[in-house]
């Protein structure tokens, strides 16, 4: 699964555009990225600096082939850190969650604290098919009684 | 009325952090609580990535405004607050300002769901409603420019 096309067109054009004029002041751009940890059959990556387009792409191209090379079965997203959930790093969660569920992936995001939960809600912005929990934890439990009941039977005890 | 200003020019996606994280510094140095911070951040963050996506360039502006008392109360469009009766009051003014294409239709502009980009389309709306106060200017081929207050709860 080639995993580049994932942003709107427009995007993409506007971070080839920002790459080429910092390419022509001779710049790198500072490459940041978000670390994905692996947990049990899941992988865990905590968001702790503010998402930007280039960022964020990075980062679903990243979680996609890792969860390719792992065959993990569950993502953990902690976003305890993050300070404003707009419009943007909505849909790019959102994104997120659908792709990792193309491969066959459930998707929880963790650490929506009460100032974030009261803020989405006025907002109106909707977390459409994703699964939320409280915390690290909560989200941990709710993967292992998912991969429990869905893939007990098929791959589970009676393999042993 | 007293105004302190901070101007953030914005240019690039980099601005839209710079521009929520003063948003929000002001507001916590105001008063406001962390739920008040938060609305107005994400209101700024939604407002400086619209400049971003739709204008190109454009300017972010946080002022303090203070109001001797409550006569013909300055208009508050979303209603959502309740303000104290009577005094001072205090608030955090946002105004976005770009010289892009401007909105062709503003009422749509507001609906939820309604985006010409690759957005959710509820940033306007959404703006409006975290917000006491809402105006929006427009002029197709010159510009936007939006105004939004958050009143301090007394």
């Amino acid at each position: 699964m080639k995993s580049g096309s994932v942003l709107t067109a427009g995007s993409e054009h506007a971070e080839e555009t920002k790459r080429t004029r910092m390419a022509e002041r001779g710049e790198r751009p500072a490459f940041e990225r978000i670390p994905i940890l692996q947990i049990e059959d899941f992988l865990l990556t905590s968001i702790q600096v503010p998402l930007h387009d280039r960022l964020a792409l990075q980062f679903q191209r990243d979680l996609l082939q890792t969860i390719e090379r792992t065959r993990a079965k569950g993502l953990l997203i902690d976003i305890t850190a993050i300070d404003v959930v707009d419009s943007f790093i909505t849909r790019i969660l959102v994104e997120i969650a659908k792709m990792a569920s193309l491969m066959g992936v459930k998707t929880v995001i963790v650490g929506l604290r009460p100032e974030i939960s009261i803020t989405l809600v006025e907002f109106g912005v909707e977390f459409n098919g994703i699964k939320t929990a409280l915390n690290l934890e909560k989200g941990l439990e709710m993967l292992r009684a998912w991969k429990k009941s869905d893939y007990g039977e098929n791959y589970g005890e009676n393999r042993d | 009325m007293v105004k302190i200003m901070v101007k953030i020019e914005i240019k690039e996606e980099y601005d839209i952090v710079t521009a929520r994280i003063s948003a929000k510094e002001e507001a916590k140095k105001l008063g406001f609580g962390i739920v008040d911070q938060t609305r107005i951040a994400t209101a700024v963050s939604e407002l400086a990535r619209n400049i971003v996506d739709y204008a190109g360039e454009g300017v972010i502006e946080i002022n303090i405004v203070r109001t001797e008392a409550v006569e013909g109360s300055s208009s508050s469009r979303s209603g959502s607050g309740h303000h104290g009766e009577a005094g001072e009051r205090l608030g955090l003014e946002i105004i976005a300002a770009d010289n892009g294409p401007g909105i062709e239709d503003i009422e749509k502009a507001l609906e939820d769901g309604f985006t010409t980009g690759g957005g959710l389309g509820i940033g306007l709306g959404g703006v409006r409603r975290l917000m006491d106060e809402f105006e929006i200017q427009s002029r197709v081929g010159e510009g936007t420019k939006v105004r939004v207050v958050k009143w301090k709860r007394i």
